[in-house]
């Protein structure tokens, strides 16, 4: 089965079996994930997310038995504060605080770096291993993003790309993911009293784990 | 659309394809544009780069463009052990990335919903959009209320370099934007700085000190009275040359008298092997006057010095002897206040007599109610032991500073970038340029009183009514007495903007905040040694800015570009032309003087310049001259004597600060009658900090307790509240409530709590006045008082709380809450 009814029709989202069987449905989350960690969501996002494409993209995914928990926790908030602009402003804060540094020492670094090795410093050498593998792949981060390679956006990017390509690497950046995701999302969970990303950072470690059993599966 | 996905997104497409479904994926409306693009980029750089920081020379090791350590300059005799915490910096998790702006401010305007600043609801913006903020608001605030409506005088110990000298910088824009309000006087010496040119004819605090050479060779008692330059010398206003620290080991190798005379026992108490005398917080001048009351009635006091090289010491005597206010100030009488035995009091006074002596005293002293009466009554003991101006001999104010008394290399003077205003004499930080001027500390009291007559060193002015503050390289919100009442206060502001590298907690109270780049990502020129003079540094850039940080010339540029007055602020030079025109200055001084120096572009190369040190630097002695002869060398002062009596002090009549060194209780005081709260709260400076600089590194995992700002307290006193080592406890007054981790020791006088300044605010309750700080912000614990009518300085080391084990559930971290309004 090789369709993203989602993308046109999400009305359809999700039937029982959920929407993250596909590959293409794979990627998608791989993808949404990437972006709901690159920024602050616009009113936009938020009405989306609300009762828009995101939200019947959410329903879809609340009925897989991995991530359905985290998933419905996220859509409990949303449903609780249904004002777009007042909810914006919330996940603004949240956001600004997690992963801007607004926070001060309640910061959760979206990088891989701070979560491996024994610093919390940005720039490590995780940042430096996904620069050498974008010029392996002869790839580069867009120029309105200044960031490190190895922010959580770019590195789940990175492994959809590989993913939807195939390329061998796959694997071992889904691994690399499953490596730091759990350390990052267990630091939103303790910093986050909203919890919308910290229940979005367990979600996605969730499908990553998942992934990465798949792959090994395959792999043997 | 559907049919495109699905027939571009099966297993094994190429990447090409795949970026290009992405493409579309956005356009459903799911996710956003690929973050990946075709074309590698070049790999980043590979070398070392050595370059400077308020802690000391260093050299990067640069691994693809990235800064991966750092290690002291080999030349450094005392490499600080906070170093590592440059590199944190750097790479700290809360850097500031992007321009931010506050949700209602962007949204509403100036003014609008004060009561959010602090709780960290901000929106990304672009830098133009940020820049044309900061613009318009520039020139609303001036056109509609006036250049005295915006307080631009930001202080704080902004990175060194001759060029992004951000207050300066900002300075040097807002002239061109028509003028400001500055301030007066700086956090460090507020009190010593203003009384000291009535008393010694010059500012003491920031001038050379006898040589060290000359300190080892002759002093025979080496006293440390509030300073602990162990400690302090790690850090330098310039690059540090910790000249000072081969000066002290120096002397501790010939094993001759130290003694340190502090609450506690410090770390040059430790590290000299000193003699530890451990006076009550808030009562030196007491205990020196039991000295001096020692000195007169024992017959050691030293006639001769008096009559020469003083004036007033017949005035002040009747107050000493009592014969003025009926109190004699004896030993007795002073050890009551100070808690130093009477007997150990008159030793101290016949030691100081029979040998020579060098009283090193430090700023803490000051930085309290009364403090002006300190550092007098240091130069009134000094003088009636009469060594002033020998080998040796004396008072020095700054052995604990920048390293004072490292001997001055022969060294032209490298000149920087100038503000554009009116020229001014004496040290940048007392510019009085602008508009108007206030004593720096004052900025509360007139934030919350616009059109208020205050006083300050014989004058008379009124505070300006202002609209919008401007911070560059400083942290108010860490450096500032009385939090909570600063808290409320800076809610009145319409704008309030923030340059700075790091969420500070004064960045989470702004409404504008740009990303500045940190030192090591633009190029600079800077002095090493602010006595020693013993080299000229260029500061290489070690990397490119991360993420959207801006060098604050680049910033201060684009907005004077939207003011009209680019190329008055750029005088179309770019950031090498600037340098290399300072570095010229000073090689031409330096030919005049005949002084070697390469040219600018071999400099550059090398990237340091280091100048020798004449013998008869190594064998300075402080007021030798005047010593020889004051008549021909007489002092600043009016009567070109040391003035014991300063008529002029008289005249101001202010009843807090008479016209000799006297004794008066502060405000509180712990074991004064009457205090309210038992325990004194000495916020002394930080071990592995600069004030505040470096507290939001992983330096901090190295000394918090509890995951908090450490509480140093008597075992005594921990014991009596059930307290152990390591427990949370919460430090309380009636200004204000924290948390910290206790540190039981005996180093620390019982009846005395350590909890150093610049720990991070971080209020449970961003915005409310009154929070509990879940960290252990000490100012929000001290009065927010000026140390009297003639000096202004702040009071940060006068307060008094109490302790108790906190027991219940820690407080939840509360700062990612919305604002009000926003949840709901």
């Amino acid at each position: 089965m090789n369709e993203i009814s989602i993308a046109a029709a999400p009305a359809d989202v999700g039937g029982a079996a959920g929407i993250t069987e596909t590959l293409e449905e794979r990627l998608l989350v791989l993808r949404w994930f990437a972006g709901l960690f690159r920024e602050a969501p616009t009113e936009e996002t938020v009405a989306s997310l609300v009762h828009g494409p995101a939200a019947a993209f959410l329903e879809g995914l609340s009925k897989d038995p991995a991530l359905g928990p985290d998933i419905n926790y996220m859509r409990g908030l949303l449903a609780a504060k249904p004002d777009v602009k007042a909810l914006t402003a919330q996940l603004g804060v949240a956001f600004s605080h997690l992963f801007l540094g607004v926070g001060g020492f309640n910061t959760v670094a979206p990088y891989e770096s701070c979560h491996v090795g024994e610093s919390d410093r940005t720039f490590g050498q995780p940042t430096m291993e996904m620069d050498a593998l974008l010029r392996h792949l002869g790839l580069s981060v867009v120029s309105d993003f200044h960031e490190p390679a190895d922010h959580i956006s770019v590195e789940l990017e990175i492994a959809a790309l590989l993913t939807a390509t195939g390329d061998p690497q796959a694997r071992a950046m889904l691994t690399r993911l499953d490596r730091w995701i759990p350390a990052f999302a267990d630091a939103c969970f303790s910093r986050d009293p909203f919890g919308f990303y910290a229940a979005a950072a367990s979600a996605l470690r969730a499908f990553l784990a998942r992934e990465c059993r798949a792959a090994s599966a395959i792999a043997h | 659309m559907t049919m495109m996905i699905k027939n571009t997104l099966a297993s094994g497409v190429s990447r090409r394809s795949f970026l290009k479904t992405s493409a579309m994926l956005g356009a459903a409306g799911l996710v956003g544009p690929s973050l990946l693009t075709f074309g590698a980029r070049a790999e980043g750089a590979d070398g070392e780069v050595m370059t400077g920081s308020h802690w000391g020379i260093f050299k990067a090791k640069v691994e693809g463009g990235r800064a991966v350590s750092i290690a002291a300059w080999d030349k450094d005799p005392k490499p600080s052990h906070q170093l590592p915490g440059v590199l944190d910096s750097i790479y700290s998790p809360t850097r500031i990335r992007y321009p931010m702006v506050r949700r209602a401010y962007l949204e509403k305007g100036p003014g609008a919903e004060p009561e959010t600043r602090g709780k960290g609801d901000f929106v990304r913006v672009s830098w133009d959009q940020a820049l044309d903020l900061v613009a318009k608001e520039i020139q609303r605030v001036e056109k509609d209320h006036g250049p005295a409506a915006i307080f631009a005088g930001s202080y704080g110990w902004k990175s060194p370099g001759k060029l992004h000298n951000c207050r300066t910088l900002l300075s040097r824009m807002m002239n061109l934007a028509g003028g400001f309000v500055n301030h007066i006087g700086d956090y460090s010496t507020g009190a010593a700085q203003v009384i000291m040119p009535h008393v010694m004819g010059t500012l003491e605090v920031y001038e050379q000190q006898t040589a060290w050479p000359v300190v080892v060779d002759n002093t025979e008692v080496l006293v440390f009275w509030s300073a602990d330059p162990y400690k302090t010398n790690q850090i330098g206003w310039v690059i540090p040359d910790h000249g000072g620290f081969e000066g002290m080991e120096a002397f501790k190798k010939t094993g001759k008298t130290v003694i340190c005379i502090d609450p506690i026992r410090t770390e040059t108490a430790k590290e000299m092997n000193a003699e530890w005398v451990a006076v009550q917080p808030q009562t030196d001048v007491a205990m020196m006057l039991g000295i001096a009351h020692t000195l007169y009635t024992e017959k050691l006091h030293n006639q001769d010095f008096l009559d020469t090289y003083t004036t007033g010491f017949d005035k002040f005597l009747p107050y000493l002897m009592g014969e003025s206010d009926g109190t004699p100030k004896t030993a007795e009488w002073a050890s009551e206040i100070c808690g130093v035995p009477a007997d150990k009091i008159k030793e101290l006074a016949r030691l100081f007599a029979s040998k020579r002596t060098m009283l090193a005293g430090g700023w803490g002293m000051q930085r309290q109610h009364h403090g002006e009466q300190a550092h007098w009554m240091m130069v009134t003991l000094a003088s009636m032991l009469g060594q002033i101006g020998e080998p040796g001999g004396g008072f020095g104010l700054s052995y604990h500073y920048a390293n004072g008394g490292a001997p001055s290399a022969d060294s032209p003077v490298l000149s920087g970038i100038t503000d554009g205003g009116k020229a001014v004499k004496g040290a940048e930080w007392l510019s009085t340029s602008g508009a108007a001027a206030i004593p720096l500390a004052r900025i509360v009291d007139m934030l919350e009183n616009p059109g208020k007559e205050f006083d300050f060193n014989g004058t008379k002015n009124t505070y300006p009514d202002i609209k919008m503050a401007y911070w560059v390289g400083g942290n108010p919100f860490a450096h500032h007495q009385d939090r909570n009442r600063m808290v409320k206060a800076f809610q009145k502001l319409d704008t309030f903007i923030v340059h700075d590298f790091q969420w500070t907690p004064t960045a989470r109270q702004a409404d504008i905040v740009l990303p500045a780049t940190t030192s090591y990502e633009r190029n600079d020129i800077e002095q090493v040694g602010d006595y020693a003079l013993k080299a000229i540094l260029a500061m290489k850039k070690v990397i490119d800015p991360v993420y959207e940080a801006r060098s604050d010339f680049d910033i201060f540029a684009e907005i004077s570009k939207r003011l009209g007055k680019e190329k008055e602020f750029t005088e179309d030079k770019d950031e090498m032309a600037w340098l290399k025109s300072f570095y010229d200055a000073a090689q031409e001084q330096a030919k005049q003087r005949q002084i070697d120096m390469p040219d600018f572009d071999t400099f550059w190369k090398d990237g340091i310049v280091e100048f020798s040190v004449p013998d008869e630097a190594k064998a300075y002695v402080r007021y030798s001259t005047f010593r020889e002869d004051p008549l021909l060398n007489p002092l600043g002062t009016p009567s070109g004597l040391i003035e014991i009596f300063s008529s002029n002090i008289e005249k101001m009549g202010y009843d807090d600060c008479p016209a000799h060194p006297t004794w008066m209780e502060p405000v509180e005081r712990a074991n004064a009658k009457g205090a309210k709260f038992p325990l004194h709260v000495d916020t002394a400076h930080p071990i592995s900090r600069l004030h505040s600089q470096l507290c939001g590194t992983k330096l901090r995992e190295t000394y918090s307790v509890a995951g908090r700002e450490p509480c140093m307290i008597n075992t005594k006193d921990a014991e009596k509240r059930g307290i152990a080592d390591g427990d949370v406890v919460r430090v309380f007054n009636d200004r204000g409530q924290v948390l910290a981790g206790a540190l039981v020791s005996d180093d620390i006088l019982p009846g005395v709590i350590r909890l150093s300044e610049g720990a991070w605010y971080s209020p449970v309750e961003p915005g409310k006045p009154g929070s509990l700080d879940a960290y252990g912000d000490p100012n929000c614990l001290t009065v927010d008082i000026g140390t009297s009518k003639l000096a202004q300085g702040n009071c940060g080391h006068t307060a008094i709380a109490d302790v108790e084990k906190f027991t219940g559930d820690l407080p939840k971290v509360t700062v990612f809450e919305a604002p009000a309004g926003a949840a709901e």
